[in-house]
């Protein structure tokens, strides 16, 4: 959470005799940085010989990245889980389809739109916060991303004629540039997860992200400073709603069709999984928790119901040996070989 | 009078956790609210704070009816108080768990706490762990860092629940220091405690409450000698040995 590096300290509480090492602080753009060197990296994937295939996988893939940052902003922020966060995706998905069926919007506006309306959608379905917390609540999102596609299933707009869903017949293109071509998509695609991230990255050291982070440490005592924990909650949870809109519009004109059971519990889990494969706390989580989660399965060509089976195990394995998720895990081997590295001191008890 | 409870009620369901409590704390007073355990005194502490919502009476902080306030707001009128368990944020390094009390940090004419890390650090002696997990801190460390942490909102007057329970002696007198500090600066402390050596030492004023009444008001030599309060909550023999 910090942007302090934290230095091997001299000294004890009660000894103030001894001098302490002062923190060092990491220069402003430190934090940004791992984000940039990925999204650097990703540029060049297409050039090293990838088929179509594997660049339509990647595509889904970086969607499913900026969907499951719309979860891993409250969940690593405040603490809070939602279901329903895949309900949000569907009303950005669904935003765009109507947009662009009865209305003929281009692709910035249905952005707007679905990030707007993703927010709202993410706020109302907070509101049961105000009455439950923990476990309660997750239960309670879930009941509600049920019951929206339930009745998504049973309203004409939405479902379809027959219930064969919404196409969506139009591509995007920006600056003169057609991005119905998949390259190009891929590019789009990692130009809105990067700048996402990068969103999440300062979001993480802003006063807002610090209030978060003390609801998710100690909600009690974060009220007994002033915070309105409530309200945070509320807000957190509709921008996380806010980037799964997002999401939403991107698959909705990638996929040119869009069903209602696509936006059901199930993908919900794949995005919980997302999140904690990736590393529940480290903003370049969702990136490798695509990758391994919707990724990998569809690389080694996995059966589709073995790929629940995988899920299942993969999510054991993970919270069992590696429960900060892959990338927690690695920035805990580096913090480790730091830390011995330095003098080892250790704080007496007073 | 900085202050004043009166008749404060607090029932959960048909238990009357506290029936009828009046008290008042003068501005800069170091006061102890003593009693046996399930006296009430923890229910007193939430519902003046805001954390419950008393079932009667009235609560005025600073000529302010503050009975119905949230603990968000009272904390922001510069009533704040600190926890017996979980005082602190886990996850986040010392430095960390003072920057976030300093950006609700309200200015007042009539207090000047610190308004730094560094000084928030210097006042609890903390000095060296700055960038240490709160979790992994010693326990004492802990407690002190907690009340720096309700420091930091620079309040007028600082409720503290049971902050000497589990220390070692020399973490007592640590926190003894501590706390006399804070009063020199001019906060009004108002103290939950069991241990009657760090009451006495420093406290001016008990009040002792059984089954959610006030049954005895004084100086600490003056309520170790209470009828009322050996019957009902020292016992002879602990009377004896204070």
């Amino acid at each position: 959470m910090s942007d302090t590096i934290v230095p091997s300290v001299a000294g004890t509480a009660l000894d103030p005799g001894t001098v302490a090492a002062a923190p060092r602080r990491t220069p402003w753009w430190r934090p940004y940085l791992p984000v940039v060197v990925f999204a650097a990296v990703l540029t060049v994937l297409p050039f090293i010989g990838l088929s179509n295939r594997h660049i339509h996988l990647a595509v889904v893939c970086l969607i499913w990245t900026i969907a499951a940052y719309g979860l891993f902003v409250p969940y690593a922020f405040a603490g809070q889980m939602t279901v329903a966060i895949v309900t949000a995706w569907g009303v950005g998905a669904y935003a765009t389809g109507i947009a662009i069926k009865y209305w003929d919007w281009t692709f910035v506006p249905c952005v707007l739109l679905s990030i707007g309306l993703g927010f709202l959608a993410g706020m109302i379905m907070a509101l049961p916060i105000l009455r439950t917390k923990g476990h309660y609540f997750v239960i309670i999102t879930f009941v509600i991303a049920e019951a929206v596609t339930v009745a998504a299933n049973n309203w004409d707009v939405t479902s379809g004629a027959g219930g064969g869903g919404m196409s969506v017949s139009q591509s995007i293109s920006l600056f003169g540039i057609d991005f119905g071509e998949r390259r190009n998509m891929y590019y789009l695609c990692l130009a809105l997860a990067a700048i996402v991230a990068l969103g999440v990255t300062w979001l993480r050291g802003s006063r807002f992200g610090k209030h978060l982070a003390s609801v998710r440490e100690n909600e009690e005592l974060a009220r007994s400073i002033g915070i309105r924990t409530t309200w945070l909650k509320i807000v957190v949870l509709g921008v996380g709603g806010g980037i799964t809109g997002l999401a939403g519009t991107l698959y909705a004109y990638y996929l040119s069709h869009i069903a209602v059971n696509e936006f059901g519990v199930n993908r919900a889990i794949t995005l919980i999984l997302i999140v904690v494969v990736g590393g529940r706390m480290s903003v370049l989580g969702p990136f490798v928790g695509a990758a391994i989660a919707y990724y990998l399965p569809e690389l080694i060509d996995l059966d589709p119901n073995r790929v629940l089976i995988a899920y299942g195990l993969a999510l054991g394995v993970i919270v069992i040996l590696l429960p900060t998720g892959v990338i927690g895990g690695i920035e805990g081997a580096f913090d480790r070989i730091r830390r011995r590295r330095r003098t080892p001191t250790t704080e007496v008890a007073s | 009078m900085m202050l004043e409870v009166r008749q404060l009620a607090k029932n959960f369901g048909a238990v009357r956790a506290v029936v009828s409590v009046d008290f008042d704390v003068e501005r800069g007073e170091r006061m102890a609210l003593i009693g046996p355990n399930g006296s009430g005194k923890t229910t007193v502490f939430n519902a003046v704070t805001g954390a419950l919502r008393p079932s009667g009476g009235t609560v005025r902080f600073m000529d302010h009816d503050i009975t119905k306030d949230s603990m968000e707001r009272t904390a922001r009128r510069g009533l704040v108080r600190t926890f017996q368990h979980d005082a602190v944020f886990p996850g986040l390094t010392v430095e960390e768990n003072l920057e976030l009390p300093l950006l609700r940090r309200v200015e007042r004419p009539d207090i000047d706490l610190p308004s730094t890390v560094d000084g928030l650090i210097d006042l609890a002696n903390l000095g060296g762990t700055e960038g240490r997990l709160a979790k992994n801190l010693s326990y004492g460390n802990r407690r002190r860092l907690g009340i720096a942490i309700a420091v930091a909102l620079n309040p007028v007057m600082l409720l503290l629940d049971e902050p000497a329970a589990g220390l070692n002696e020399r973490e007592t007198h640590d926190l003894q220091l501590m706390l006399q500090r804070l009063s020199g600066l001019g906060v009004t402390l108002m103290v939950i405690e069991h241990d009657m050596p760090f009451i006495t030492a420093l406290c001016e004023r008990v009040v002792v409450l059984n089954t959610g009444e006030v049954i005895a008001t004084g100086t600490p030599t003056q309520v170790r000698k209470d009828p009322a309060v050996i019957e009902a909550y020292l016992g002879g023999s602990v009377a004896d040995d204070l």
